[in-house]
């Protein structure tokens, strides 16, 4: 679980996020959206401990966080990042095997081995298993970094996982496919944070969603009371329609039509 | 929508999913007993190479006869005593500097992530070496009150100094953003290249005869000053480093996907930069100390140990260590009999090896960084 209060982080005189109070529980999967430059990736650096909070403070699992050691903090909490460079070419295995490297000693056991597999499995991507990290497409990097911060927490109490933008690069159905672990690991009682520029994927998957813009949290609340039209065209500037099928199916967040012309664009 | 969220798509395929084994650990076993069979040929060929040559059979007798044992293989009592006076003082130095140098090439390599950061050519050999040098050009003032057999130990501990100082500074120069960039990283290596050579420079300049002999024995590097006082000096630097060295492993590997992401994976950065340069640059120091600098040992081998087996530095310390104790072996070998009676300083030799490498290693990381 994560609790912050009035988190605030200051470059010079400019807030990037202003006073942040959130709640991320441990069995809900909470989406953060926003425009470019609201403060959504330096929020989430926050929580991660990249970067050092300028006032306020952030609780994870009751502790404030800078009292952890990294190592215990690993135990318990993984973060994928939004851009993923290996330096070595490491083979994609042994990429995912690294969540489990705070585990174990000089060599991993059989046990790290099945759940390097089967992490590999969940984020379909064990035909890459052996392949070498740098040849993967951009996507398919996307998934074994996944598959790393899986592995790192699967055996952990009270789980956190931050996503930075997990659904860049990505095709629909790993999208989809993305979103559904992130949602399926929340239902097994994980905390999961993640950032998403795709309002309809946040509208489907999300247990609650928080709105940002100018590094306030502007809306919180369950994705059905948050993503309104209403407040879609305040903080993203651009007037959308919510389409209702009548099969029960998602709604559909669309630009209006005519938002083309609208905008002179 | 209900197709795409469906999971059937993404059960993973029977045919590939095998119940993995834990194979990793032994094949990295297997590797490095190979290589430690592979220094074990080199040592003992080293040994019965020279202008007194010694058959393996008499070396068996030799060693058999130090643990006491009579054995068939007869010997000449001369053969004996180079062995155990020169030739094997000088082995053990070669292996002790090369594994030295092999395992901090390659943790430099990790930590700088970058293939090329070889102890020489970002500066710590000639910061070593500068720090030695002015040890023994004050020699008379600073150890004279010290008595002269505390000397050896102390240009040890000098060279150390230099090539930490000169490490620290290399990273903090080389780093932008958090980064090491390589193109700061050589250059911040030319630039205390030059200046530790320039004040190498003036220190002959001031220095006497005999003293100068020694600076140009540092310069050169070589294994020629091999005494089993030598030995004793470096084996606790070098072993330090040996043992304590290879649990980094898994933090370097984890250093590869960056800072932030290692930190996530429970390392503590400051802590393992703070390791890795004081264990590398202590071998570095104590090696420069005794046998002058010896480049591109610590480039060569951690690459093609990468090339052969992967990155991962769980084997490619330890593996480095070993390679590095060939190569040296070997070269040494090279160098003391190409010109017989004369002989070629070593550190010539692993340059003129070296350098092509070197030029292929910049070729390729210049084609990589064009895609």
């Amino acid at each position: 679980m994560i609790k912050t209060k009035s988190v605030s982080f200051r470059v010079g005189q400019r807030y990037l996020v202003h006073e942040a109070n959130l709640e991320a529980r441990q069995g809900e999967l909470l989406v953060i959206i926003g425009p470019n430059g609201a403060g959504k990736s330096t929020l989430l650096k926050l929580l991660s401990r990249e970067l050092k909070p300028s006032d306020g403070s952030i609780l994870m699992n009751g502790k404030e966080i800078s009292s952890y050691s990294n190592k215990e903090m690993a135990a318990f909490r993984s973060v994928l990042c939004q851009h993923n460079r290996v330096s070595l070419p490491f083979a994609a295995e042994e990429i995912v095997m690294m969540g489990r490297y705070p585990f174990f000693g000089d060599h991993p056991t059989d046990h790290d081995y099945d759940l390097v597999e089967a992490c590999l499995a969940d984020v379909d991507a064990l035909h890459l298993k052996s392949q070498p990290y740098p040849v993967l497409s951009g996507g398919e990097k996307q998934r074994i970094q996944l598959a790393r911060s899986l592995a790192q927490i699967c055996e952990a109490d009270n789980g956190i996982l931050l996503l930075d933008e997990p659904t860049t690069g990505l095709d629909l159905k790993h999208q989809y496919h993305t979103l559904k672990i992130a949602k399926s690991w929340a239902e097994k009682g994980y905390c999961v944070v993640a950032i998403l520029h795709d309002l309809n994927l946040a509208l489907q998957f999300a247990d609650r969603v928080i709105m940002m813009k100018e590094g306030q949290l502007l809306y919180n609340g369950s994705s059905f009371d948050v993503l309104t039209e209403e407040n879609i065209e305040e903080v993203f500037q651009i007037p959308v329609r919510i389409y209702r099928s009548d099969t029960g199916a998602h709604p559909v967040i669309m630009p209006v039509a005519d938002v083309a012309r609208h905008y002179s664009l | 929508m209900e197709g795409i969220s469906s999971t059937a798509a993404i059960k993973p395929d029977r045919k590939t999913y095998s119940k993995p084994v834990n194979f990793q650990g032994a094949r990295n076993k297997g590797i490095l007993v190979s290589m430690a069979l592979l220094l074990t040929v080199s040592v003992c060929a080293s040994l019965c190479v020279g202008a007194l040559p010694v058959s393996f059979g008499q070396l068996f007798g030799i060693i058999a006869d130090w643990m006491g044992i009579n054995t068939a293989f007869t010997y000449d009592e001369q053969q004996k005593v180079i062995i155990e006076a020169i030739r094997l003082p000088r082995v053990l130095l070669g292996m002790l500097v090369g594994a030295g140098l092999g395992i901090s090439g390659a943790a430099l390599q990790g930590l700088f992530r970058n293939p090329l950061a070889d102890p020489g050519l970002i500066g710590i050999t000639a910061g070593a070496s500068f720090f030695a040098v002015l040890i023994i050009v004050f020699h008379a003032s600073v150890v004279a009150f010290l008595g002269t057999s505390t000397s050896i130990y102390l240009i040890s501990i000098a060279s150390f100094a230099g090539a930490m100082l000169t490490t620290w500074m290399v990273y903090k120069l080389s780093k932008v953003n958090g980064k090491a960039q390589i193109a700061t990283m050589l250059l911040a290596g030319i630039a205390i290249n030059a200046f530790a050579g320039a004040f190498t420079g003036l220190m002959t300049y001031i220095a006497t005869d005999e003293q100068l002999r020694s600076i140009t024995f540092w310069s050169l590097g070589s294994l020629g000053g091999a005494t089993w006082t030598t030995i004793q000096t470096l084996t606790p630097f070098i072993l330090i480093t040996l043992i304590f060295l290879p649990r980094m492993g898994k933090a370097l590997n984890t250093l590869a996907l960056g800072e932030n992401q290692a930190a996530h994976l429970g390392v503590n950065m400051k802590n393992m930069k703070r390791r890795v340069i004081i264990l590398s640059t202590l071998s570095v120091g104590a090696s420069v100390a005794v046998a002058g600098s010896i480049g591109f040992v610590g480039l060569i081998v951690p690459h093609i140990l990468r090339k052969a087996f992967g990155p991962d530095h769980k084997l490619l310390l330890p593996g480095s260590a070993i390679g590095g104790a060939v190569v040296l072996t070997l070269s040494d070998t090279l160098a003391r009999t190409i010109v017989a009676p004369a002989e070629l300083p070593i550190g010539v030799l692993t340059a003129l090896l070296g350098t092509p490498v070197f030029v292929y290693i910049l070729i390729k990381e210049k084609r990589i960084s064009h895609d």
